[in-house]
C-alpha cells in the first residue's frame, strides 16, 4: 500500500458514488548527488506524495489533487464539482477496456536502500578512475535514483499497484581553450545500483571526458543540405520527435497532427519501421500499466513505410473508435493523463555501418543527441547533436560540433535509404508536452538519410 | 509540525533554513471547440537546508510528519559535502515592499476562467481560423521562510496565465498573457491567435541575409541564453563567455535590467529563496556588463556577496535565476517606416542553442518578410548565428515597450541570416 493510512475499501466506496471515478496515488523517494570535479557540491534527498482524482460526469472530466492524505475525500468531491462546472464540455468518453487487479513490481538487483554515504563513495571511486586531460576544466557527474510506488483504483474494478526503481547517471565534461566546449553522456532505466554493471558507465564517462577535449579542435559543421548518417541515439530522437508526436492519438483526434488522415498510407521508404514499446524490460520509458490502468503495450506505428497505428489513451481511443494502446501517462497524479510515448525506436534493417558510410561521397556522421523538437501540425522538426564527423569519399574524417538538423519528416522519411542491422534502445530522456514531463526511452540502429538541412 | 518546531529540531545538527510553499491552482483547458480539462491542484512542499562547518545539504518533502526521518537521512550526506570555508546561512535584511498579491485576481472564480476560455475560443472562430488548444490558469502561492539567523518571512503572490492557439489549414498561431493582474482581454488574444494562423498558412520557405526585426516573444528566449553568461556559477567555473568582462562592452548599446519590484509582474518578489532582499539592478548598461548574479553559496565560493538571485530547485537546493527583465535601447523609432527586413515572431529549438559559445540554429515557425512594401509570411528554414553578436548588432528599437510575461522589451532591429 502506497499510503498506509489510506483505507482503499473506503476510497472504493466513495468512488462508487459517482458514475465514473478513479484515484491515482504516487509516492516517490529520491536521492540526487552531484559531483563537481570529484567534490559533492550538491546533494538532496526528497520524498513526494500526490493523490489525484478524475471524475467523469455527462461527457466532462474533472480533475483534482492534493498531497495531504487526510483531505482525499474533499479532493474527490472537488473533482466531481469541477466536472459539473464545465459549461462547454467536449462530450468525450472512455473506450471500453478490460479492468485489471494486480501488481507490477520491478525489483532492483542491487538495492537502492543502501545508505546514501555508500552511494557517494561509489561515485567518488569511479571518478578517481577517470584520466582527465589537461584541457578539461570541469567534470560534473550527476546521479539520481528514485523508488516509485503507484496505486490506481477506479469504479470499473481496477486495482493496480506498481513499484519500481529508476536510476540515471550522467556526465558533462567541459573543456576550455579560448572557447568552452562540452560533451555529455547518460545512462538509465528501471535499475538499482546494478546500473554500474549493466552499462560500462565509467568507460563511457572516460570517452565523454576525452571527447570534450577533442572538441576544442572541432570546427562548426558546414551548413546546407547533406546526406547524414545518424547514430542510434539520433535515430531514436528522430523516431520520437519527428514521428512519435504526430502519432499521438489526441493530436490525431483533434486533427492537429499532420498524420491525422494518413492511416494506411505510405509516409516513408520501405526501410522505415517505427515502434513504441512500453514492455521492453527495465528501459527508461517502460511501465506495467499506464495511468488509466491499461497495460503497457508494443505498438507498431510505421511498418515498412506504411502508417499502421496511432498511440491512444482511453479518451483518444473513444473519440477515434479504437482501443487504448496503454499510452495514457501523467507526470504525477496532479496532472491529467494524456497520450505519451514510452520507448520509441526505429527498427533495425540489413545494412552494416561500413556499407552505409562507403556509399557517401560527401556527408555527415552525426552522434549523440542533444535535443529535439517537432511541430506535429506541420511535420517540421529540428534536432541537435553534440558532435559528428565529416564523411568524405566514403570515409569518416574530421570532427565537427554544434550540429542542428532540420526539415519536414513527411519529406525526410522518404529519403531514408539505408538502415543498420545494429539496434540499441538505450537513449533516455524526459519528454515534455502540455506542461508535463515523463520519462521516455528511444533508440534505433544507424540510419542514413539524404537531403537533410544542416545548420 | 510548525516551521518553528522543524527549525528547532534541525538546529540540533547545524544552521538550518526551512521554506514552505503552499500552492493552489485552477486550470481550464480547451481542445478545439470545447473544454477538455478542469483541474484543481493543492499542495504543500517543505524545503530544508542544513549547514555545518561550511558543508551544505538539502532536502524536500511533502509530508511534514515525516520530518524527523527526512532529517536523519539528509544528515548522512553532510560529511561528504564540499566544504566552503566560512559559509553561513544569511542574516535578515531590509526588504522592499513589493505588490505580489492582486485582490482582483483573488476574486476570480472557476466560472470566470471558463468564460475566459470560451470567449477566446469564440474569438478564434470569429477570425475564420479554428481553435487548437489552450488554457487559462489561476495560481496562488504562499511562501514562508525561516532560518537560524533570524530570517522569518512570508509572501503571498498570485498570477494568471492564458494561452490560446489556433489552426488554419497548415498554419498555426498563438497569443498569451501572463501577469499578476487580470489585465487582459481573452477576445483580443483569441483574435491575434486566429489571425496569425491564417497568415502562417500562407507562409513559404525563404532565405534571408540582412536586417531582422526581433519580436518580443523571441527576444525573451534569446535573453534566457544570454543570462547564462552572467550566472555566477558559470563565471566561477570559467565557462561563461563573459568571464573577466565586468565593466567592459559585451552587448553593443543594449541595456538589461532586472527589476523584481515591478508591481504585479509574475516574478516580482521582495526576497529570494534564501531570504536575501531582491535588488533592482543593471545587468548590462548601454552594452557594458555591470554585474554577475549570485546566490549565497556561489558567492561564498568566489569571495563575493549574493545579489539576491537564489532560487529554490525541486530537490531543495538553490540555483541562480532572475525575476523580471526589462530591456532598453536608447535609439527608438516608430518601425512602421522600416522596409526590407525579416520580422521574426516564432522560433523553435532554443534549448539546442549553445550559451557557452552563443551559437544557435533555430527553425523559423513564423516570420514576415517586409519587402518593397509587401508583407510575405515566411516559415521553415534555419535562423543561424551567434546570440551575442545578434544582440551586439542591435541598431534600433521600437518606440513602444511590450510586456510578455516577466519580460518588458521593445522590438529590436538587428542583422541576421535565414537559410533554407
Amino acid at each position: 500500500m502506497v499510503i498506509k493510512t489510506l483505507d482503499l475499501d473506503l476510497v472504493q466506496k466513495e468512488l462508487d458514488k459517482y458514475p465514473f471515478a478513479e484515484m491515482r496515488v504516487s509516492r516517490v523517494n529520491s536521492t540526487t548527488l552531484s559531483l563537481e570535479n570529484g567534490n559533492l557540491n550538491n546533494s538532496s534527498v526528497s520524498e513526494s506524495l500526490t493523490i489525484g482524482f478524475r471524475v467523469f460526469v455527462d461527457g466532462s472530466f474533472g480533475y483534482a489533487s492534493t498531497n495531504d492524505s487526510t483531505r482525499w475525500m474533499d479532493t474527490l468531491h472537488r473533482a466531481w464539482k469541477l466536472a459539473r462546472a464545465n459549461t462547454r464540455p467536449k462530450k468525450t468518453g472512455l473506450s471500453d477496456e478490460d479492468s485489471y487487479e494486480g501488481k507490477w513490481v520491478v525489483r532492483p538487483r542491487k538495492s537502492l536502500g543502501m545508505d546514501v554515504d555508500e552511494k557517494v563513495k561509489l561515485l567518488r571511486k569511479g571518478y578517481k578512475r577517470l584520466d582527465i586531460p589537461r584541457a578539461v576544466k570541469t567534470v560534473e557527474i550527476l546521479y539520481s535514483d528514485k523508488v516509485v510506488e503507484k496505486q490506481f483504483l477506479n469504479t470499473e474494478g481496477a486495482c493496480i499497484l506498481q513499484k519500481y526503481p529508476r536510476v540515471r547517471v550522467s556526465i558533462r565534461s567541459y573543456a576550455k581553450r579560448g572557447n568552452v566546449v562540452s560533451a555529455y553522456d547518460s545512462m538509465g532505466g528501471l535499475y538499482g545500483l546494478e546500473i554500474f554493471d549493466v552499462y560500462p558507465v565509467w568507460e563511457r564517462f572516460q570517452k565523454a571526458v576525452d571527447l570534450s577535449s577533442q572538441l576544442l579542435r572541432a570546427k562548426r559543421v558546414p551548413q546546407g543540405k547533406q546526406t547524414v548518417v545518424v547514430d542510434p541515439d539520433m535515430a531514436g530522437v528522430f523516431a520520437h520527435e519527428a514521428v512519435g508526436h504526430a502519432c499521438e492519438g489526441d493530436a490525431v483526434s483533434s486533427k492537429t497532427s499532420v498524420l491525422h488522415d494518413k492511416l494506411g498510407s505510405r509516409i516513408g521508404s520501405e526501410l522505415v519501421t517505427i515502434i513504441d514499446d512500453a514492455t521492453l524490460p527495465r528501459k527508461h520509458g517502460s511501465y506495467g500499466y499506464d495511468d488509466e490502468g491499461v497495460p503497457g503495450q508494443r505498438t507498431v506505428l510505421i511498418e515498412k513505410g506504411i502508417l499502421k497505428a496511432f498511440m491512444h489513451s482511453r479518451i483518444s481511443a473513444y473519440e477515434l473508435g479504437a482501443n487504448s494502446t496503454g499510452n495514457a501517462r501523467a507526470q504525477n497524479p496532479g496532472f491529467q493523463p494524456i497520450v505519451r510515448m514510452s520507448n520509441t525506436f526505429f527498427d533495425k534493417g540489413e545494412h552494416s555501418f561500413e556499407e552505409m558510410i562507403e556509399d557517401v561521397k560527401s556527408g555527415l556522421y552525426v552522434l549523440r543527441m542533444k535535443g529535439g523538437v517537432t511541430d506535429p501540425t506541420s511535420g517540421d522538426f529540428q534536432f541537435a547533436a553534440e558532435h559528428g564527423y565529416l564523411i568524405e569519399n566514403g570515409e569518416i574524417t574530421n570532427l565537427v560540433r554544434d550540429i542542428v538538423l532540420s526539415g519536414n519528416f513527411l519529406e525526410i522519411l522518404h529519403n531514408v535509404d539505408a538502415v543498420g542491422r545494429d539496434l540499441s534502445v538505450d537513449d533516455i530522456g524526459t519528454c515534455g508536452k502540455a506542461g508535463q514531463g515523463v520519462p521516455v526511452g528511444d533508440g534505433g540502429p544507424h540510419v542514413r538519410i539524404r537531403g537533410v538541412l544542416v545548420g | 509540525m510548525s516551521l518553528e518546531s522543524m527549525l528547532k529540531k534541525a538546529e540540533k545538527f547545524g544552521e538550518a533554513e526551512i521554506e514552505r510553499h503552499v500552492y493552489s491552482s485552477y486550470k481550464v483547458g480547451y481542445e478545439r471547440e470545447n473544454i477538455d480539462v478542469v483541474n484543481y491542484k493543492n499542495s504543500v512542499r517543505y524545503y530544508l537546508r542544513l549547514v555545518k562547518n561550511g558543508r551544505v545539504v538539502s532536502t524536500s518533502f511533502t509530508d511534514g510528519s515525516q520530518f524527523p526521518r527526512v532529517l536523519r537521512s539528509v544528515m548522512k550526506l553532510l560529511k561528504f559535502s564540499e566544504k566552503v570555508e566560512g559559509y553561513h546561512l544569511p542574516d535578515s535584511g531590509k526588504y522592499q515592499k513589493v505588490k505580489t498579491w492582486s485582490n482582483d485576481l483573488d476574486k476570480l472564480d472557476l466560472d470566470d476562467l471558463i468564460e475566459f476560455v470560451t470567449d477566446g475560443i469564440d474569438s478564434i472562430n470569429g477570425t475564420g481560423a479554428s481553435p487548437m488548444e489552450g488554457s487559462v490558469s489561476l495560481n496562488s502561492i504562499q511562501t514562508s521562510l525561516v532560518n537560524s539567523h533570524g530570517i522569518d518571512l512570508m509572501e503571498y503572490s498570485n498570477s494568471i496565465s492564458a494561452y490560446y492557439s489556433a489552426i488554419y489549414k497548415t498554419g498555426t498561431g498563438y497569443d498569451f498573457h501572463y501577469s499578476g493582474l487580470p489585465d487582459f482581454d481573452p477576445r483580443e488574444l483569441g483574435k491575434n491567435a486566429g489571425k496569425m494562423a491564417i497568415e502562417n498558412s500562407k507562409a513559404k520557405k525563404q532565405s534571408w541575409d540582412g536586417v531582422v526585426v526581433l519580436h518580443p516573444d523571441v527576444i525573451g528566449d534569446f535573453v534566457d541564453i544570454i543570462l547564462d553568461a552572467v550566472d555566477g556559477d558559470e563565471v566561477r567555473l570559467k565557462s561563461s563567455p563573459w568571464v573577466g568582462k565586468l565593466d567592459k562592452e559585451v552587448l553593443g548599446k543594449l541595456t538589461i535590467i532586472e527589476d523584481p519590484w515591478i508591481p504585479y509582474m509574475p516574478s516580482s518578489s521582495s526576497f529570494d529563496s534564501e531570504g536575501i532582499p531582491t535588488q533592482k539592478k543593471h545587468i548590462v548598461e548601454e552594452g557594458i556588463l555591470k554585474t554577475y548574479l549570485y546566490d549565497t553559496l556561489t558567492a561564498a565560493r568566489v569571495g563575493t556577496k549574493s545579489t539576491g538571485n537564489g532560487v529554490r530547485s525541486n530537490g531543495g537546493g538553490i540555483s541562480i535565476d532572475v525575476t523580471n527583465i526589462v530591456l532598453d535601447f536608447d535609439e527608438r523609432e516608430n518601425l512602421d517606416g522600416l522596409d526590407n527586413y525579416l520580422m521574426i515572431k516564432e522560433l523553435m529549438g532554443f534549448h539546442n542553442a549553445n550559451p557557452k559559445t552563443g551559437a544557435f540554429s533555430l527553425t523559423l515557425n513564423y516570420g514576415v518578410l517586409h519587402k518593397s512594401g509587401d508583407e510575405i509570411p515566411v516559415k521553415g528554414g534555419l535562423f543561424v548565428g551567434n546570440v551575442y553578436e545578434l544582440f551586439r548588432a542591435v541598431s534600433l528599437a521600437s518606440k513602444q515597450d511590450y510586456k510578455r510575461g516577466d519580460l518588458i522589451t521593445p522590438y529590436l532591429v538587428t542583422e541576421g541570416k535565414l537559410i533554407s
